[in-house]
């Protein structure tokens, strides 16, 4: 049985504007249903993108996406995939429905599945009767909406975001994460997301690819990127901190400095032997409310990652 | 005990959509048809069209009027020469200014070229949205006007030299509209700024003109070749069913109808150049979506 093709394929991808590298040797394979593209700004996301679409020639190497080739099938591969772009993007003096339409019939659906989609697809989006406004008078979060629903109107296999969450309020970029997170997972649509915002990445994706300046930092399943690399116990207690810091050591364990609130991580030698913590929380009658191996942050993960690249 | 009611429960969420493309070639009548219907909701270009039409039409008329126009072929040369003046001068500008700039200052382009359409596309969609609406702001003042006198009874006008008038703006029309809009779209690729595009479009439209008209002053043979009226005239003289002393108002006296070739070869020159420029500038934000 032959294998199925992977989501995004690139081998050593190189595009330079001038003197300027954007991209600088990228080899990578992404097939999951939410992909991470992370990185710094001037990192070079969005010229894989633009790539990927067949918007911009590479100055060598090969990309392809949904198993086309991206300078030769370029009009397919955008029939197939939709692209929510960072900055403001509209055209005014139309209505949502108008706009969503029109984009619905630039890939090639009939006017009249293009104008019943856009109304779905607006409805969906949380538009409802403002999808009749002149889209001039819209909200950035409304306007963020719009550009997504653009992007779905002939539901695409493969949804390329850039920067969704750009200029939302937390309630909206909650909201905007939401939807990204029910499309990925819900309704059968592969989504990479672009985005300099780790939460956002890290709430939405399953596979990270992680570039800056131009090169491959990681790439990988975000789990095991995040890993539990850390040998630690994060633990959650009522009582006193000073208290328990003083049993916890006389175990020989040291609770990290930088621990705060009822929150302590505590650095061992193996996760699996929890004894000596419970033994000093016990000692001070200390109530333990939660135990985990600790976690490192996406952010954690990322400030290292970028810290040895420039190295 | 009865069964509990159901009723229906409907998934408002997003839902796929499971239909089928259409043909590539709808792409571009999709272009030029939002293009029409947003250039019209323009208040600048509704009022530029319409009252501009409306006024170019009643300023021909009276011109024919006053002029004392005996016979319809004056006032179809009245009407085609003041028709194409204004409309590219005026007309041209108000329409095609926004044409490509709009799309840049908003970033419409990310939306057009993220679709599976080619930049031939687009420029042809937007091209014929300026055309359509320029048409009529040349041809029926021409018509109108060349018509006029039949129906004030000044001069019977047969239905053969109808026939001609008609067929003659035909190839006229886009002899003069299509170098028009392809340099103003250019020049609005080149802006993000319709202002700046219509000041771009009088300084190619005026300066050539005025140009032209000093050197015809020195009685210069080529002189008419340098701006956009003088090839156009040339080749109106050649087409038009006029008599002689109409074509001699169209081109300098000396030169007759000389040359309606060379010159429909530089309005064709102008136009690939300026398609030329639009499909590279395109290009460039093609990239930068």
């Amino acid at each position: 049985m032959s294998q199925p093709a992977a989501l995004i394929e690139i081998r050593d991808l190189v595009k330079n504007y001038g003197r300027v590298h954007a991209l600088e040797g990228v080899t990578l394979s992404a097939s999951s249903r939410a992909i991470g593209l992370l990185g710094p700004n001037g990192s070079g996301k969005s010229t894989l993108i633009k790539i990927l679409l067949g918007l911009v020639r590479p100055t060598s190497g090969h990309a392809s996406a949904l198993g086309l080739d991206s300078q030769r099938e370029a009009l397919r591969i955008r029939q197939m995939t939709g692209f929510m772009p960072e900055t403001e993007c509209k055209i005014p003096r139309m209505s949502a429905v108008q706009f969503v339409t029109l984009a619905g019939q630039l890939v090639g659906m009939s006017s009249g599945d293009a104008l019943a989609r856009a109304h779905d697809v607006l409805h969906a989006l949380d538009l409802g009767e403002a999808r009749y406004r002149d889209i001039d008078t819209y909200s950035t979060g409304m306007l963020q909406r719009v550009k997504l629903a653009q992007a779905l109107v002939h539901h695409p296999k493969l949804l390329f975001l850039d920067e969704p969450t750009n200029g939302l309020d937390p309630k909206g970029r909650d909201e905007m994460l939401g939807l990204i997170r029910d499309i990925s997972s819900r309704k059968g649509i592969n989504v990479v997301l672009s985005s300099h915002i780790l939460h956002d990445v890290e709430s939405v994706c399953d596979e990270l690819v992680v570039l800056h300046r131009g090169r491959l930092v990681a790439a990988g399943p975000l789990k095991d990127i995040i890993g539990i690399a850390e040998r630690a116990i994060e633990i959650r207690f009522r009582g006193d901190r000073a208290t328990l810091e003083g049993a916890l050591r006389s175990e020989g364990l040291s609770p990290r400095a930088a621990s705060e609130g009822d929150r302590m991580v505590v650095p061992v030698d193996d996760v699996r032997n929890t004894a000596p913590v419970l033994r000093a929380a016990a000692k001070c009658g200390a109530q333990v409310r939660h135990l985990a191996p600790a976690q490192k942050s996406l952010e954690d993960v990322f400030a290292g990652l970028i810290e040895g690249a420039e190295k | 005990m009865n069964a509990p009611s159901s009723s229906p429960i409907f998934d408002q969420s997003y839902q796929p959509w499971q239909g089928t493309f259409v043909s590539h070639a709808f792409r571009a009548p999709v272009i030029a048809w939002a293009a029409m219907k947003n250039m019209i909701k323009s208040n600048g270009v509704a009022f530029g069209l319409v009252y501009g039409l409306a006024a170019l039409i009643l300023g021909i008329v009276m011109l024919v009027v006053l002029s004392d126009a005996k016979n319809s072929t004056d006032a179809l040369y009245n009407a085609f020469a003041s028709s194409v003046f204004i409309t590219c001068l005026l007309l041209v500008p108000v329409v095609g200014g926004n044409l490509i700039s709009s799309d840049i200052r908003h970033n419409a382009h990310l939306m057009y070229f993220s679709k599976s359409i080619y930049r031939a596309d687009y420029m042809a969609g937007k091209g014929a949205a300026a055309l359509l609406l320029l048409t009529p702001a040349i041809l029926l003042p021409s018509l109108i006007s060349a018509t006029f006198p039949a129906v004030m009874s000044f001069t019977p006008v047969s239905n053969t030299y109808l026939a001609r008038v008609f067929a003659a703006l035909l190839l006229i029309v886009p002899a003069a509209l299509i170098p028009a809009v392809a340099v103003c779209m250019a020049i609005s690729s080149c802006t993000r700024r319709a202002w700046l595009a219509g000041i771009g479009w009088f300084a190619v439209f005026a300066i050539p003109w005025v140009v032209g008209q000093t050197l015809e002053g020195h009685r210069l043979k080529w002189a008419h070749f340098v701006s956009f009226n003088g090839n156009l005239n040339a080749i109106a003289a050649w087409v038009l069913p006029l008599p002689e002393t109409g074509k001699s108002m169209l081109v300098a006296e000396r030169l007759k109808y000389a040359d309606p070739w060379l010159s429909a070869m530089i309005l064709a020159a102008v136009t690939a150049g300026s398609l030329a420029l639009v499909f590279w500038r395109i290009g460039i934000t093609e990239r930068r979506s």
